[in-house]
């Protein structure tokens, strides 16, 4: 292994190595943050919903005129939509999770002054709302028909009974023997009685880091506007959809229908930035290395066009095909080893400068060897077609004198 | 000279033709990627009214309940609305050149030609001058009578989209529309105007569609209307069980901006807006220490930080990027430059300076840059069809991704300005290569 | 030691065929100095390119060392041209980013060498040639003459069966050239065989035989100074290539 003399010549010689370490540092500064990025981001996609996500959709009611009847209105639909084979279950919502609407309210276990508050996501639903959801009910009862509150719309009042998930019942009673189940909180600076616990359930927006502390009250506000969530039976759910609304539109023609949307199109909707932010990085990661393979093609490439004088003179000294050839990967592995040298240092740079400026997460110490590992291996595979064309220049190249 | 150069530049890219796409495409690419991103971050940030954004201000004040972190030195951002209680009491002032608050209800809009169907629309209620304030181009009429806005008639002013599908484009000044099973009078239609940001009210987001109505906010008492947008109750809320008693809770649903003739007048209605809180504040309104501001939309969309900072972030990889390509592209100018050391050679044993080659070369390098600024303009529109797509953008957004003049001339000048610099090295160092070392007989 | 048979070599291109080389025969003993004369287009280079295993010939016999080189793979022949050839170029070629002890270097990388015999030997071919306070110095900082010494150092560093040279003194002023001669001279004393190839008379003259070669085949047989060698060896040489 001529290591030394490599070296020596490449110092001697440095523009090519020092333009292809720099770019190999960059990309790998750009690789592992990038990716790094591109992970998170699908994580926080894929965060699991606590919802049969995939079978539900709702649709919204806007009743036309002053003469609307919400709550004989509500029960006639409801009762025609579940009619409707393939439907399982259905109910009235007040805003529709991963939608970006919704309520927003304050919970807190005391009415002290100082008393902590925490935030929660309001659905007023029905005792058809675990059913319709999809939702784990794990300790606890459900609502009884009779509990439901039908309330005018400018009214603020609230039911004596709430659902909660176990995210919010942890965060009102952090005691790990302790849970939220049979007590009385205080809802608005209201008292209610928590009477079931769901596992898990995210709410309406998906950036804040109060998602999983959602809360269910059994509500249905008589206005002119009316919303149902309605689920099917896996698989049924883009059949049933346009169903429900023809059904709807026949049943009562004194309104306007529309929202008619998926759950899952809500959530593609809110997380439309983060989509978006992942499939550009990953699109500047794929062209970064095709750009960085290039450049590590066309260098060696150049280098064993200039040194076709030399690569013949060694042959003539007695080198053999594969001596060539491992001189340039050798070589090349230098440059891409420095590059990466440098590379590791940029990148926890980089990493520094997004944490600082741009909230971004530290970076998982994971990437900097994958990094290294997926570039050595570019490098190797870029150089290896060049390095094995030098390896046929002719050892009669020595011997010509132009 | 020049255009001997650009035809000598041509020639050589004819030559190299390998090489030279490389170098285009590296360029292309690199552009690309940093134009996409500074497309989306300019006009992210880009001033939605710039003939008027440092006299029309938006108005907020604090009404929140006390805290016990309050800190009167260092408050927070007073939330974005109005409850209507304040909204009503500052209309009374006159000491601002315009003023008007706003928020946006939802209507069935109900066509009663064309067999259409009914539908949902979105209108602005707020005050005359709204539409002087922010300069919003009127296509047909114009904005309702003072004494229409004091009766609460049912007048309403169509953006011009609603416009077309209601009336077919014609003017339809004096015609009425039925809305809510009620007949409104078209008092005016608006010309297409899309602020982006639509700064006037970001409460769901600083990228929305305009409104396609507009009617007086005064019709809030008699059609009971509620908000479409964001309400956000401090105080008792338990008491609130009617209308009436909505309207004078502390919530807050109405956006409130106001006009001055100049910058200065600002802070003179800034003291009265301080008073004013006092005197709340002694009635017993306005718990925390008193914290309002009085920004220009420039200062407001700066402190409500609009601009998202994954856009940020893209920016800066992109530019990085950008430095990734350009490093290439020097390496491979450099090797394109090298295989023709015997051309140098050769000019200069004719004449040429080491000046006239290296103006030679930036020139050709400048002419690679150009196109390859041109293959990334190209690229960069493809790209941001792409992101909108993604990003399912509606309208409102989509004027993000559209590409700004300004861009395609940043996207040019960053090119010539980078092909420049990436040229100028290899130019100067294989320009001084000495002539007699290259010229060789055969 | 070498001895080439009724080797021809044939360059066919679609429209030309050249013939390189006809019938070409040459023995050369242990310590000889040949040189192989002519003048350009006479087929000295493919001569060159032939002996030094650079390149295939068509027809004949080629014995290096009681072995046969023809059919031989690409490695065996780098490994005998690595091991049993010295090359001295006409423009030097020595590698112009290493310094002159890391060009002396490079044919001993290609043999199971430890950096320790590495180290000696080359120190002392460059002693040999006179350069060992000029290792660290890169080819550009030394004169034509001394460039082609470290050349020969180079080729000598391996202790090859023979020197096969090509216009050794084809790019020196007349004092470098006489300097590498007398040098070449001094190696073929200490017992180094020498094949040389030249245009020029003079030089050839320094050899004790001359092979001069006319379109591809030997056309004149001129000995120049007697080698201390046994005579009947000599005389049966002499009666091979006078058969031409």
């Amino acid at each position: 292994m001529e290591i030394r003399p490599i070296l020596s010549a490449m110092f001697r010689n440095k523009l090519g190595a020092i333009l292809i370490a720099t770019q190999i540092a960059v990309t790998l500064a750009i690789i592992c943050n990038g990716a790094f990025i591109v992970y998170k981001r699908y994580q926080t996609m894929n965060r699991p919903t606590g919802m049969d996500i995939e079978n539900i959709f709702a649709i919204t009611s806007e009743g036309i005129g002053s003469n609307h009847n919400a709550r004989a209105v509500a029960a006639q639909d409801l009762e025609v939509i579940r009619a409707i084979p393939g439907v399982i279950a259905a109910s009235n919502a007040s805003s529709v999770p991963l939608s970006g609407s919704g309520w927003g309210e304050t919970m807190q276990t005391t009415l002290d002054d100082n008393a902590p508050t925490t935030g929660t996501g309001v659905y007023m639903m029905s005792d058809q709302a675990i059913e319709t959801l999809g939702v784990n009910l794990i300790s606890g009862r459900n609502f009884t028909p009779d509990e439901m509150l039908y309330r005018d719309e400018n009214s603020g009042q609230i039911p004596n009974v709430i659902m909660i998930t176990q995210a919010l019942s942890d965060q009102l009673f952090p005691d790990e023997n302790e849970t939220a189940l049979g007590k009385t909180v205080f809802f608005d600076s209201r008292p209610i009685e928590v009477i079931g616990i769901i596992e898990h359930m995210h709410g309406s927006w998906v950036t804040w880091d109060a998602l999983a502390q959602v809360s269910i009250i059994p509500v249905l506000t008589l206005s002119n506007q009316t919303r149902y969530m309605i689920r099917t039976e896996p698989g049924m759910r883009d059949q049933v959809m346009p169903q429900v609304e023809e059904a709807l539109a026949n049943v009562n023609s004194q309104r306007i229908l529309r929202q008619l949307r998926s759950l899952e199109e809500f959530a593609a909707r809110s997380y439309a930035g983060d989509n978006t932010i992942a499939v550009v990085m990953m699109t500047v990661i794929v062209l970064l290395v095709i750009i960085t393979a290039m450049g590590i093609i066309g260098l060696v490439s150049f280098l064993v066009n200039q040194r076709t004088k030399q690569i013949g003179t060694r042959r003539a000294l007695g080198a053999q095909k594969f001596h060539v050839i491992r001189y340039f990967l050798v070589e090349n592995w230098l440059i891409t080893t420095i590059g990466l040298s440098v590379g590791l240092v940029l990148t926890i740079l980089l990493n520094m400068y997004l944490v600082e400026h741009f909230e971004m997460p530290r970076l998982d110490r994971i990437y900097l060897p994958i990094g290294l590992v997926a570039i050595w291996c570019l490098g190797f595979i870029a150089a290896l077609g060049p390095a094995r064309k030098a390896a046929h220049v002719s050892p009669a190249i020595a011997t010509r004198t132009v | 000279m020049l255009l001997y150069n650009l035809r000598l530049a041509l020639l050589s890219i004819r030559q190299h033709p390998i090489l030279s796409s490389l170098m285009i495409a590296a360029i292309g690419v690199g552009i690309a990627a940093c134009i996409t991103m500074l497309n989306v971050y300019y006009l992210s940030a880009k001033n939605p009214i710039p003939e008027k954004s440092n006299v029309v201000f938006a108005v907020q004040m604090d009404n929140r309940n006390a805290a016990p972190d309050d800190d009167p030195n260092n408050p927070d951002l007073p939330p974005q609305q109005l409850t209507y209680t304040d909204a009503i009491n500052l209309l009374e002032s006159d000491l601002p050149l315009r003023q008007a608050a706003m928020f946006k209800s939802a209507f069935a809009i109900q066509p009663q030609q064309n067999g259409l169907a009914p539908y949902l629309a979105l209108s602005r209620m707020t005050g005359r001058d709204f539409f002087q304030m922010f300069d919003v181009p009127f296509l047909y009429g114009g904005v309702w009578s003072d004494d229409e806005a004091l009766a609460a008639s049912q007048v309403v002013i169509l953006n011009r989209e609603t416009n077309d599908k209601l009336f077919g484009g014609e003017d339809s000044t004096g015609r009425t529309v039925v809305i809510n099973d009620r007949e409104f009078r078209v008092s005016g239609v608006i010309d297409y105007w899309q602020p982006s940001p639509n700064f006037y009210d970001i409460t769901n987001g600083p990228f929305n569609d305009v409104e396609e109505m507009f009617m007086p906010f005064s019709l809030v008492w008699p059609l009971q209307l509620d908000t479409a947008g964001n309400t956000s109750c401090s105080g008792e809320t338990s008491v609130i069980d009617s209308f009436e008693s909505f309207m004078a809770s502390e919530c807050r649903w109405v956006s409130y901006w106001v006009e001055f003739s100049n910058a200065r007048e600002a802070e003179g209605y800034r003291d009265y807006i301080r008073s004013y809180m006092e005197s709340q504040k002694a009635l017993g309104r306005f718990e925390k220490p008193i914290n309002y501001s009085v920004l220009n939309v420039y200062d407001y969309l700066i402190a409500q930080e609009i601009v998202d900072d994954s856009i940020k972030i893209m920016v800066a990889l992109s530019f990085l990027f950008l430095v990734v390509c350009l490093l290439n592209t020097i390496g491979l100018m450099l090797a394109k430059l090298l295989a023709r050391t015997s051309q140098i050679a050769l000019r200069r044993a004719l004449g040429a300076s080491r000046m006239d080659l290296i103006r030679q070369y930036i020139i050709e390098i400048m002419l690679i840059g150009l196109f390859g600024g041109l293959v990334g303009i190209l690229l960069s529109v493809i790209g941001l069809d792409g992101i909108r797509s993604l990003m399912r953008a509606n309208s409102a957004d989509a004027l993000l991704f559209e590409m700004d003049w300004a861009m395609v001339a940043a996207a040019i000048g960053i090119s010539l300005l980078a092909s420049l610099l990436v040229g100028l090295y290899p130019a100067v160092r294989v320009s001084g290569l000495p002539p007699a070392a290259s010229l060789k007989t055969q | 030691m070498l001895k080439m048979s009724n080797i021809s070599k044939i360059f066919r291109t679609r429209l030309i065929e050249t013939h390189a080389l006809r019938s070409f025969n040459l023995t050369v003993n242990d310590g000889e100095f040949i040189a192989v004369t002519g003048p350009s287009g006479s087929g000295k280079t493919t001569f060159l390119n032939i002996a030094g295993l650079l390149e295939d010939f068509d027809t004949g016999q080629y014995m290096l060392d009681g072995e046969d080189i023809s059919g031989l793979p690409d490695k065996s022949r780098s490994k005998l041209r690595n091991e049993k050839i010295g090359f001295i170029f006409q423009s030097f070629n020595l590698i112009p980013d290493l310094n002159i002890f890391d060009n002396v270097d490079v044919p001993l990388r290609y043999r199971d060498m430890g950096a320790g015999e590495r180290k000696d030997r080359i120190e002392s071919a460059l002693e040999n040639v006179g350069l060992s306070s000029r290792a660290k110095h890169l080819p550009a900082e030394l004169s034509g003459g001394q460039q082609q010494r470290v050349a020969i150092a180079r080729a000598l560093a391996g202790s090859p069966r023979f020197l096969l040279a090509d216009e050794p003194t084809g790019n020196l002023d007349s004092l470098m050239a006489r300097q590498v001669m007398e040098l070449l001279e001094s190696i073929n004393d200490q017992g180094v065989t020498i094949i040389m190839v030249t245009h020029d008379p003079e030089l050839a003259r320094r050899a004790h035989r001359n092979i001069y070669l006319l379109d591809g085949q030997i056309s004149d047989l001129e000995e120049v100074t007697q080698l201390p060698l046994n005579q009947n060896q000599s005389q049966s040489q002499r009666a091979d290539h006078a058969a031409i």
